[in-house]
């Protein structure tokens, strides 16, 4: 900031400067010019008086017939006043001059003749006529023009007049008479105008620069603040981001890094910039790199995410990502690539172990499960041997038991008939047991056989549930539900119950299990409605990425809070066993919906309804 | 009836059942001989007259019924064998047994068993089923042995 503004004083001095030496040299060519043409004038002004004096002179000296003191030859009469021709002459001269304005303010026309070595000036002609003689020394060092013209010369000097100042001034002799002419101007005269009229300019250049200058600092001074700012914010950007931002060219040497080197390699921004960015790379991945750089240069692409190692200023490796861009010149050439890199060797480290981890819980996973199959396919087993095993004797039971029966039923006919109405007490036990306890015991025993013929077949059935190979197949969920639905359009009407079904997808599922379940769940729907009121059966979806879940809700009996954990277990019933059921058919439900891998829950209020809800994942 | 001299050989290991099984197929009629026998081992030694059986007895032809839950040899590998081998491939075989997975009776049919027969636990559904064995085997022509 603060040197820029020293730029630009220095700038406008210079100007300014350079103005005033063009304004000087340019006025001293004018000057020059001028005098030029002032010498000239003078010239024309002393030739042509100088000619006119002779002519007048010669005609004086012809029809006076004066005689001539002096003879021709010398210069200068001796008493130039006592010349009567000349007296003639200097007379018209004189009446010449007194109409003649002259010329400047200092220009002034001087003659003069020589006398007793002294120079005589007979005329002096400034703005009025002079005629007043004065004399100067012939051999001094003033009126060195008159010297000249009375030494028969005739040009344009700048010397020294008879009063010793410096003038501009062309001098003439006048040969008739033996007199010299000078015409002059103070040299002075001829510099004012141009010296004022410099320092007018100068003055107004001077002001006008200041003035532009303050102008042109004010427009500026935003825009130049702007740019200051920009660069600043993105010089704070580049060296306090958390990155590494580097230039190479094409060679791969680095024309830039931010600070944030010595953060990564080590090496800070001197021992970096001008040395090949491959210099700090595993000899490995030099090659790499340059393939990938190579690859991105023909065909013009950004290198993303490339990892790469590096070798810090303690001979440790680190690893780090680049990321790049090529950069073209104006001409569409490769020059070279700006990028940014960041230190990943936490980040590989904590990738590695992960990895290391994941490797392990894969290898945990699969033990676990392998271990698990065989529990299961050791329970699946097992459960089939034991209703198998179970049912062999409960057969033996029933059997014998329905033999006993038949039996029975023969003893009882002989005893009626051998024992008629006899009411003796040794024989009323006997009828007591053929008639009612023996039947009954009978009885009981085959409730329980049947019961538990019932309780292995289930067993059984959830084995083969478990053990069934799923078959996937798209089915459509609604018209399942439908055909399901048929099967129970009696007890639909005869109950009055409306059943809502919403649109449902079409699944990829193992259509058997899904009939399953939706016929045991709608099943019970059905089963336990209230008889207080008219049913009310809703079935609708919810989906999301992963899962559909599926609800079916009625307005029936419902189920106490503090049996919804149990409804799901194997034989469990709970509530008024009002309706016929083993206990199973929830436990199916919950068996078939693990194994499509998804979870079913219950939501329910005694006597307001339950809501059954499952899901099962898409495929 | 050339059946009456069909001999049905009834491998049980359960004595209980094959009380049941003889007791209902004489209900339903049937007035061929049974032998029974308790393991598979015992009835592929009478089968092929070999073991305990070697030279004794000799049926002008049999019907076997097998259970298949046995210790030992099982059913299924006695069916195997008889399928097996070309004198006994020919010889009808029943299975009766508490077994209902349908993995199983498919085996056995592959095998080539000629009927498979669930034990209802059910006594009258048993005794039903009996009878319905008892009169197939009355009314089917059985080929002679050996």
């Amino acid at each position: 900031m603060l040197k820029t503004n020293k730029n630009f004083y220095w700038l406008a001095g210079l100007m300014t400067v350079l103005v005033l030496i063009v304004m000087v040299v340019s006025y001293y060519i004018l000057w020059l010019t001028a005098i030029e043409e002032k010498r000239t004038d003078l010239v024309h002004i002393v030739q042509s008086q100088a000619r006119l004096i002779e002519a007048i002179a010669r005609f004086d000296m012809k029809h006076n017939r004066v005689e001539w003191e002096t003879p021709i030859g010398e210069r200068g009469p001796t008493s130039l006043l006592s010349m009567r021709a000349g007296a003639d002459t200097f007379s018209q001269i004189y009446d010449a001059h007194k109409h003649y304005q002259g010329f400047g303010e200092t220009g002034e026309i001087l003659i003069a003749g020589i006398e007793n070595s002294q120079i005589m000036f007979l005329l002096s002609h400034k703005k009025s006529l002079n005629k007043k003689t004065f004399t100067v020394p012939f051999d001094g060092e003033n009126a060195e023009p008159m010297r000249r013209a009375l030494s028969s010369l005739s040009g344009s000097m700048v010397g020294r007049d008879y009063e010793g100042e410096i003038v501009l001034a062309a001098y003439e002799p006048i040969d008739v008479l033996n007199l010299g002419l000078v015409a002059k101007v103070s040299l002075d005269e001829v510099k004012a105008p141009f010296i004022r009229a410099g320092f007018i300019t100068s003055f107004v250049t001077v002001v006008l620069i200041f003035i532009s200058s303050f102008f042109f600092r004010r427009l500026t001074k935003p825009i130049a603040n702007k740019i200051i700012e920009n660069e600043q914010k993105f010089r704070d950007l580049v060296e306090n981001i958390n990155e590494w931002i580097w230039e190479v060219d094409v060679s791969g040497t680095l024309l830039y890094s931010s600070p944030k080197v010595s953060q990564i390699i080590g090496y800070s921004y001197d021992e970096v910039v001008g040395h090949s960015l491959y210099e700090f790379m595993t000899s490995i991945d030099v090659e790499n790199v340059q393939d990938v750089i190579e690859q991105s240069s023909k065909t013009k692409t950004s290198i993303h995410a490339l990892e790469c190692t590096f070798i810090n200023n303690k001979q440790e490796i680190v690893e780090v990502e680049m990321s790049a861009e090529y950069i073209l010149n104006s001409k569409g050439k490769l020059i070279g690539y700006r990028g940014v890199a960041h230190d990943i060797s936490e980040r590989k480290q904590r990738e590695h172990l992960l990895k290391r981890y994941r490797d392990n819980l894969e290898e945990m996973v699969a033990d676990r499960t392998i271990e698990l199959e065989h529990v299961n396919k050791e329970l699946r087993d097992f459960a089939y041997i034991v209703s198998h095993d179970l049912r062999s004797p409960l057969v033996s039971i029933t059997g014998f038991t329905g033999e006993l029966n038949e039996d029975m039923k023969i003893l009882s006919n002989c005893a009626s008939q051998f024992l008629g109405e006899t009411a003796e007490d040794e024989y009323r036990d006997v009828k007591m047991a053929l008639n009612e306890t023996i039947p009954e015991s009978l009885h009981y025993i085959e409730t329980a056989a049947d019961k538990m013929n019932r309780l292995i077949n289930s067993i059984l059935t959830l084995s083969r549930i478990g053990g069934r190979t799923l078959v996937y197949e798209k089915v459509d969920i609604k018209q399942l539900i439908v055909n399901n639905l048929q099967a129970m359009a009696f007890q639909i009407e005869q109950s009055n119950t409306v059943v809502d079904i919403a649109e449902l997808p079409i699944l990829e599922v193992d259509e058997l299990a899904m009939e399953q379940i939706f016929g045991n769940l709608l099943g019970n729907a059905i089963k336990y409605l209230s008889p207080d009121r008219n049913g009310i059966i809703n079935v609708w979806c919810e989906e999301n990425k992963t899962q559909v879940f599926f609800y079916i809700q009625d307005n029936g009996i419902g189920i106490a809070e503090q049996d919804l954990s149990q409804i799901f277990k194997l034989f469990k019933r709970v509530g008024e066993q009002k309706m016929v059921g083993d206990g199973m058919g929830l436990a199916y439900v919950q068996t078939l919906i693990r194994r499509l891998g998804g979870k079913i829950e219950c939501q329910s209020v005694l006597g307001e309804g339950a809501t059954f809800s499952f899901s099962i994942p898409k495929r | 009836m050339n059946n009456n001299k069909t001999t049905l050989i009834l491998v049980d290991d359960d004595e209980a059942h094959t009380v049941l099984i003889k007791r209902s197929l004489k209900k339903s009629g049937l007035r061929n001989e049974i032998i029974s026998l308790q393991s598979g081992q015992q009835a592929l030694d009478f089968i092929f007259s070999e073991g305990e059986f070697a030279g004794k007895i000799r049926c002008a032809s049999i019907v076997v019924i097998l259970d298949i839950n046995m210790p030992g040899i099982s059913g299924v590998s006695v069916l195997k064998k008889l399928k097996q081998s070309e004198i006994t491939r020919h010889i009808p075989v029943i299975m009766l047994t508490t077994t209902d997975e349908p993995k199983e009776i498919d085996e056995c049919y592959k095998i080539g068993c000629n009927a498979y027969i669930t034990k209802p636990v059910k006594h009258t559904d048993f005794v039903e089923k009996m009878a319905e064995l008892g009169l197939f085997l009355k009314v089917s022509k059985m080929p002679g042995f050996g």
